[in-house]
């Protein structure tokens, strides 16, 4: 790759400096992932300060997104897709059986098109938007250096994903972003809450993670490639395929990508760690895993229809069910940043669900809407998190009912929530009207979900930003001031996303992003569905102008109940599922050492009788010996009294 | 021009080739142990000198180890660096050794947690003649069983490992030394007979002639036999790896060793087990290896899901990393049931990384609980930002465990998985789970000691020394290095190594021939 | 140069009896006495030398009545190496007697020169009780009561090789053993036939010490000097071995007779062996279990009854010997339960390497001299398909290196007493130069026995083709 880099840089240079962008996409797209790799190495080997890392992460960011930006430019012009292999590693490992199976090689395939580089360019936006608001809001967090190298280490992983085009590599890069992940969540050292919760932000998603490496192990298994264009072209042609085994591999793939898409009920990774983690790296996490999550669910797409009818209808329901339970879960509990990623997961559902639809209904083609929508409400989710973020520290408080009085004394922060919860609602109009059909039976439920997660996502503004903001101990409301200088980045992040969301209901927009036509999308389809989002603004609007605290100390109330409930579930799953099995472990590890030791005092018993014997009268004792073993075995031996 | 690719010569070729290369291996830490163990330390007074020749000793042969691994040749299924000398033909013992990929792979291990263990051990105060010596025997022994080719040689080394690391452990354990010591005798050579049973019916069963694997694996014998033996080898090794359930002296034994002699064991000695099945199993015994690879898949599972539970319960930090110590075993043995060619790679790959692995996961709790003056789990708590260099250690210790990439477990894990999807599906997502469980394990387990709130009363923590961030830098920088560079790093542009051919390529050596038993069928092609 | 034969067997007489009678009358001066180990040593390993450079011509004495063969050879160069080594290496202030000390390990050693080159019954039965004879006379020096009770077994096993003896005689009409064999072909293994035989087995385990025979021997052993103890561990145990070998070549037309006693006794003994010496704690009992142990293992051997496992039985014999004669006596006067040998391995670094040499090499553990021995008895066993008896035997070895690696603990990890504290019980032994080259020879030989071993197991199996087994 930097040959590659290095050799077309220097062409550049002996021409004189014109740069053709199409030229330039050989060196471009691997710097997509040399860049922020070497400033990762940058930060970890020579950043010690605050404000060194935070600008070194900033800048490595902003190099990528031009990279970025200079890819866009270059796939436009030659207006196709990109794709280079770079050798990683081959070896042989058989000398007969099918070609296919006697190497095994991981090549860094390189694919670039407009979609990949959309996501990324959200991705970086909402990173770049994170970074700066870290910069001032995050001064008291703990390890600046270690929190930079690892966002700027979340970038390599989230563009070797988005860049990869063989499963394998893409699983490599996947699962490095999952540990960094794992890293970014548990950031605060020290803190035994945000310990304890992170180890579920480890535990979970790793196992889906599980699940796909198992996934994409099934498929090499009977396919011997992994490449998406390898695997596609003999998904039905292989010798000693069956549906059933794409199906098994399929349902594996899905619950793999659906564990980072932070589906419900997969999403307590991110709800669980939204408070205890520092609220740049929630945001950026919740945002790049989101985009990088459907974006892949979206390649993977034509594997599940090679799949059948009947399992893409279970995977249909399944996002359904999440959206809707997300959606309904997000009404509940006065926790802001949960509220926002439940909100945020309902409507990553939403779409993943037009996805799926798009797989089920081929050839019709607009799954891509799905994948519009979640690049629409990344930046709005990662928008609605920093503003929060900022009211709960002003506040001091991580309570809805303790909050209040932001729109007068944060009005920034509250205008910037606003409208990234209507982004959030409205998000997913553009999928809707594209791929679900408002009178099935899907429309209905996914048309409930957006209702839900409009409402969830507008009561954090409501519950925040009117009612009385109350004086707490340790907390004057009159000496609570905005805090300056971080207020612009949330709300670039609404405006991106709210201009993802026009885009999406655009048909140009999905044409520039998979180059397939679509027709577009009916007027009365649009208004319908976007008419959902204002009803849920109006729902959200009513309780809390007619009594905002009833209204949250409802919510709270049916939120532990929820709670009771769920830990009940969980004391159902401890007390009959984890402890036996544990106490069956410990049980054996104590077991066998106590047996061994018994084996042990049993052989030094045997040789203490062998010892005593020495204490006998040995003369007798021999001489019965003797006498007794000639008679027993001379009578026993074959071949002598037989 | 692709043969012109592989057998480019690297930096370090040539310079150094010897007709007797791997005997070097084997004796020059036998006659340093000798004469370490001969000369006169009144009062002490030589320590530091015989902590020199012990470490330059085993620099010196990781040395000669890094121009054989750069000379191998890994375009030749056969053997390499053979000696072959009559021994005692009257019984068909003959005093030959040679290498494969596999073998090179293993000697690459026990190399590296060579050097790390003679790190780990710098601050011996006590007899440390006799521990060095014993350590430097110890290590010749693994060299031993790792380069034989004639069983009995095989049997003679396997065993002779035993001894000196069961004194390593009672003469400078923990307080439980004795316990673990007995233990370790017990199951290894309860394991050594099941082995030498097992080899001697292989023996007689292809007429008492010889020991030679050559002649032995060659032989054609009936499953009944093949069966029989492989069963004596799966026992011997499951008691080496360690596998559920013969896996007691594990916890006491990782426990209770001094670091330098617990990465030893978990990181060296512990992976002839699985050594042994590819080595006599696949090897040697095909029809065996398909009829048990279910049973070695269910081992491995059990193990793998066996180890996470009891880490999870644990409430002594060296026992939990002894039983994580037990995973990257059984991940091996998935690769090896997997009887497909990708899988058998894949545990060849996976003897390196798991072992790296597993010593780091057993020496970093060993350290971290030295340093934090407690081994109690109840006590541990919020270590990080009093121990940065053993926080980041035992993180990637633990990423190691789960095959996070740029760690080189990642690529063993997925080689074994995507060799074991085909013939082990149920013993495939029985370990994904069980791995599921262990990421559990070392969720709590990392929350808890490095992440968490720190505990007032637990005692005064320091980070490691220079000496004790080297040997566990050593372990986790290797797995680093393949990691990110498992097929070596080239000139850019092109084709030629540096001076690593790469760790992947060097190692599949021979792999190709391993596994021809265990090709599939070509579709369509007449049976 | 045919009588040069001979030469070692009346250098080891002349040198015994030479011994005797001046120490009998006076005839060393006080100050000269230091001198007689080296001297003894010096000539028992010229004699060694003797018999390797001209033990190889095959010839016949006295009618036939003694014979040199293989197996000759290779039973006398192992006692007579063994006899120098255990003179050398011995503790001497800890003996009782120089003279006698010196001489007895010597007409042991020639008891068994006449047992292994003995052509028939007869010279078996006198080479036997002529090394059993010294033993008693050894510990009689330091333990009456020991010799009495080692003189009362002594004779009922004498009692009852004798009986055997003289009913094969009665039922082959010769007591040649060749010829006895060749008698022996057309016989079919009557109970009438069995019995006896197997009384003679029993007599001649008696004289080994075989388990459960060892309740006789054991206790003596442990109550004797040093170099008693190692004649009754080692050197009448080799004697037993070496007569029960010619037995067995003898029978081996009629392998039922035996082999299934053969098998439940080595069996018995090697787990009893093995289980006994983890029991106890102090050395030489240890020692002497070990030593057990490791009989098993030879008994096992002679229970294959064909020339491979004869062979290795004798390759091990020579081992065991080695070291179940120079343990007791390089452990010396340090014999006193643990405490006397704590961190010997400090202060006595030769002797105590020796010792755990000899251990160890008892227990068979790799890759010392009876681990290569075991395991070519091992293989034997595997080719005659006993691996019930092949399995308990390779779990007596594992209880055996557990039990010796429990005494190098002691020896190397404990810190030794101060020397103000160190009563008589636990005193040190001496070291002299002889000592030191003894203990440095028995170590090199215990490790390069089996490493170098090709020659001396040609020999052992050329042995085994001298006695006729194919």
């Amino acid at each position: 790759m930097l040959a590659a880099a290095s050799g077309a840089a220097s062409g550049a240079r002996s021409s004189g400096f014109s740069l053709d962008p199409v030229a330039a996409l050989q060196w471009a797209v691997p710097m997509l992932l040399v860049a922020p790799l070497a400033t990762f190495v940058l930060a970890v080997s020579s950043v010690r300060t605050r404000r060194s890392a935070s600008a070194t992460a900033m800048l490595g960011t902003v190099v990528t997104l031009l990279l970025t930006l200079l890819v866009a430019l270059g796939l436009i012009k030659k207006g196709g897709s990109f794709i280079a292999t770079y050798k990683y590693v081959t070896m042989s490992v058989a000398f007969s059986g099918p070609a296919n199976f006697q190497t095994f090689s991981i090549d860094l395939v390189m694919h670039a098109d407009r979609l990949q580089v959309v996501a990324l360019l959200v991705i970086e936006v909402c990173m770049i938007a994170a970074i700066g608001w870290h910069q001032l809001m995050g001064r008291n967090e703990p390890g600046a250096a270690r929190f930079h190298a690892l966002l700027t280490l979340l970038l390599v992983a989230c563009s070797g994903i988005m860049l990869s085009w063989d499963l394998a590599e893409l699983f490599g890069f996947w699962a490095l972003g999952g540990a960094v992940t794992y890293m970014l969540l548990g950031h605060r050292w020290g803190v035994e809450g945000a310990a304890a919760r992170a180890r579920l932000a480890l535990a979970l998603p790793f196992f889906t993670d599980l699940v796909l490496l198992s996934g994409i192990a099934w498929f090499y298994a009977r396919y011997g490639v992994v490449s998406f264009n390898g695997l596609l072209s003999i998904l039905h042609t292989n010798p000693g395929w069956t549906v059933r085994s794409i199906v098994v591999g399929s349902v594996l793939l899905f619950v793999g990508v659906a564990g980072r898409l932070a589906l419900w009920p997969f999403v307590t990774w991110l709800t669980r760690t939204a408070v205890t983690a520092p609220p740049a790296a929630v945001a950026v996490v919740q945002s790049a895993w989101s985009v990088v999550a459907i974006v892949v669910l979206y390649r993977l797409d034509p594997i599940f229809s090679a799949s059948n009818a009947q399992t893409m209808r279970a995977m249909l329901v399944a996002c359904a069910v999440a959206a809707l339970i997300a959606g309904v879960l997000s009404l509940f509990g006065n926790e802001p940043r949960r509220i926002v990623t439940l909100a945020g997961s309902a409507v990553t559902a939403v779409g993943a669900a037009v996805v799926i639809n798009g797989a089920l209904h081929k050839p019709a083609a607009y799954a891509i809407a799905g994948v519009a929508a979640v690049l629409a409400a990344a930046p709005a989710r990662s928008a609605a998190v920093l503003a929060i973020s900022a009211v709960a520290g002003a506040m001091r408080t991580d309570d809805l009912a303790e909050m209040g009085e932001a729109w007068r004394r944060m009005r920034t922060s509250s205008v910037a929530l606003l409208l990234s919860a209507l982004v959030i609602g409205v998000s997913a109009t553009g999928a809707l009207a594209y791929g679900v059909s408002s009178r099935s039976r899907l429309g209905y439920a996914l048309g409930e979900a957006v209702v839900l997660l409009t409402v969830g996502a507008l009561r954090v503004f409501f519950g925040a930003s009117f009612g009385e903001l109350r004086r707490r101990r340790t907390f004057d409301p009159e000496r609570m001031r905005e805090p300056q200088g971080a207020l612009g980045f949330p709300f670039w992040l609404v405006v991106a996303g709210a201009a993802l969301a026009v885009a999406s209901l655009v048909a140009g927009w999905l044409q520039f992003l998979d180059l397939l036509k679509h027709p577009a999308a009916p007027a009365a389809a649009i208004v319908v569905w976007a008419a959902l989002a204002a009803i849920g603004l109006v729902v959200a609007a009513i309780p809390f102008a007619r009594g905002r605290d009833g209204a949250l100390g409802l919510s709270a109330f049916v939120d532990r109940w929820l709670g009771r409930a769920a830990d009940a579930v969980l004391y159902v799953v401890v007390r009959f599922l984890v402890s036996p099995s544990t106490d069956i472990a410990r049980r054996v590890g104590d077991w066998i050492p106590a047996g061994d030791g018994a084996l042990g005092r049993f052989v030094t018993a045997t040789g203490d009788l062998v010892q005593s014997a020495g204490r006998v009268p040995g003369l007798a004792i021999v001489i019965a010996l003797a006498v007794v073993l000639a008679l027993a075995i001379g009578l026993a031996a074959p071949g002598i009294a037989r | 021009m692709t043969l012109i690719a592989i057998t480019t010569q690297t930096v370090g070729a040539g310079i150094f080739s010897s007709a007797f290369l791997l005997s070097l291996l084997i004796w020059v830490p036998v006659v340093a142990a000798i004469a370490i163990g001969l000369m006169p330390n009144p009062r002490g007074r030589y320590d530091t000198l015989v902590k020199q020749i012990a470490f330059f000793t085993n620099l010196g042969t990781m040395f000669i180890l890094f121009i054989a691994y750069n000379q191998f040749e890994n375009f030749l299924p056969t053997m390499q660096y053979e000696e072959k000398l009559p021994w005692l033909p009257a019984i068909g013992v003959t005093y030959h050794l040679g290498v494969d990929g596999p073998g090179i792979a293993m000697l690459m291990l026990s190399g590296l947690v060579g050097i790390a263990a003679m790190l780990a051990s710098l601050g011996v105060r006590e007899r440390v003649r006799s521990h060095f010596a014993l350590l430097l025997l110890a290590e010749s022994s693994i060299t031993g069983a790792i380069v034989a080719r004639d069983m009995f040689v095989l049997v003679l080394f396997w065993g002779a490992s035993i001894v000196p690391l069961a004194l390593l452990i009672l003469g400078w354990g923990g307080p439980r030394r004795a316990a673990a010591s007995w233990r370790l005798i017990g199951y290894w050579g309860l394991g050594t007979a099941a082995l030498l049973v097992g080899v001697l019916a292989l023996y007689a069963a292809t007429g008492g002639r010889t020991f030679d694997m050559d002649t032995l694996f060659q032989t054609r014998l009936s499953s009944r036999i093949q069966l029989g033996v492989s069963v004596a080898v799966i026992v011997a090794a499951a008691t080496r790896l360690p596998l559920f359930p013969l896996h007691g002296w594990l916890r006491d034994a990782l426990a209770e060793a001094p670091p330098g002699v617990t990465i030893v064991i978990a990181g060296a000695a512990s992976r002839l087990g699985a050594f042994l099945i590819l080595r006599v199993v696949i090897g040697g015994e095909p029809a065996a290896a398909h009829l048990l690879s279910p049973v070695l898949a269910a081992l491995a599972a059990l193990t793998v899901g066996y180890a996470g539970l009891a880490a999870l319960r644990s409430l002594d930090l060296r026992h939990a990393g002894a039983y994580l110590a037990m995973v990257p075993g059984g991940l091996t043995v998935l690769g090896i049931a997997a009887v497909s060619p990708l899988g058998i790679a894949g545990s060849v790959l996976s003897l390196f990384t798991g072992g790296l692995a597993a010593a780091l996961i057993a020496g970093v709790c060993a350290t971290v609980s030295e340093r934090a003056q407690t081994r109690s789990l109840r006590l541990l708590s919020g270590l990080a930002p009093r121990m940065p260099n053993l926080a980041w250690l035992m993180t990637l210790g633990a990423f190691a465990l789960l095959g996070v990439p740029v760690l080189a477990s990642f690529s063993a894990q997925v080689m074994t998985f995507f060799g074991a999807m085909k013939n082990q599906p149920v013993g495939g997502f029985a370990v994904a789970a069980g791995l599921a469980v262990v990421a559990v394990a070392l969720a709590v387990l990392v929350g808890r000691v490095l992440f968490g709130a720190p505990n007032p009363d637990a005692p005064g923590v320091s980070d490691s020394s220079l000496g004790e961030t080297w040997y566990l830098g050593i372990l986790a920088g290797a797995l680093l290095w393949v990691g990110v560079f498992p097929g070596g790093p080239k000139i850019p542009g092109t084709d030629t190594p540096l001076f690593d051919p790469g760790f992947i390529l060097q190692t599949s050596a021979g792999v190709s021939d391993l596994a021809s038993s265990y090709t599939l069928p070509i579709p369509g092609a007449s049976p | 140069m045919r009588y040069a034969v001979l030469v070692p067997e009346a250098i080891v007489v002349a040198t015994a009896i030479g011994i005797l009678l001046g120490g009998r009358f006076g005839w060393f001066p006080r100050g000269s006495r230091a001198y007689l180990p080296p001297a003894a040593a010096l000539l028992v390993l010229v004699a060694f030398g003797v018999e390797l450079w001209a033990g190889a011509s095959l010839t016949s004495y006295f009618g036939g009545a003694l014979v040199q063969d293989r197996f000759a050879l290779f039973a006398k160069a192992a006692v007579l190496l063994t006899a120098g080594l255990a003179l050398a290496a011995a503790d001497w202030p800890s003996e009782d007697s120089m003279h006698i000390g010196l001489a007895m390990p010597l007409l042991a050693a020639f008891g068994v020169m006449v047992a292994s080159s003995a052509a028939d019954v007869l010279g078996l039965w006198a080479g036997l009780e002529l090394a059993a004879a010294a033993a008693v006379v050894l510990v009689s020096l330091r333990r009456p009561d020991l010799a009495l009770r080692l003189l009362l077994v002594g004779g009922v096993a004498s009692g009852l090789v004798l009986f055997g003896f003289a009913f094969l005689y009665a039922t082959t009409g010769n007591a040649d053993l060749v010829a006895m064999r060749d008698v022996l072909v057309s016989r079919a293994p009557t109970i009438a036939l069995a019995l006896p035989v197997l009384l003679l087995a029993a007599g001649l385990a008696i004289r080994a010490g075989l388990a459960p025979f060892h309740v006789a021997g054991l206790t003596v052993g442990l109550g004797a000097s040093p170099l008693g103890a190692g004649l009754v561990m080692g050197l009448t145990a080799l004697a037993a071995t070496a007569v029960a070998i010619k037995v067995v070549a003898a029978l081996s037309p009629i392998p039922a007779a035996y082999t299934l006693w053969a098998e439940v006794i080595a069996g018995f003994a090697i787990v009893a062996g093995g289980a006994g010496a983890l029991a106890v704690r102090s050395p030489r009992p240890r020692l002497a279990y070990l030593a057990v142990g490791q009989l098993g293992w030879i008994a096992a051997g002679l229970a294959t009854h064909f020339r491979s496992g004869i062979a290795a039985s004798l390759f091990l014999l020579g081992a065991f010997a080695i070291a179940a004669t120079c343990g007791p006596a390089l452990l010396g006067r340090a014999d006193a339960g643990e405490p006397a040998i704590a961190g010997l391995g400090a202060v006595r670094p030769l002797r105590t390497a020796g010792v755990a040499l000899a251990m160890l090499s008892l227990a068979g553990a790799p890759p010392l001299a009876g681990f290569f021995g075991e395991l070519a008895v091992a293989a034997a066993l595997a080719q005659n398909g006993s691996f019930v008896l092949l399995g308990l035997a390779l779990l007596g070895s594992v209880m055996s290196i557990a039990a010796a690696v429990g005494t190098l603990r002691v020896l190397y990890m404990q810190s030794p007493p101060e020397e103000s504290r160190r009563g008589a019980a636990a005193a040190l032994p001496v070291v002299t130069a002889l000592s030191t080259a003894g203990a440095t020879v028995f170590c090199l030989v215990i490790a390069a026995y089996g490493l170098l071993g090709n020659p001396i197991f040609g020999l052992a199996d050329q042995g085994a083709e001298a006695l006729g087994l194919r």
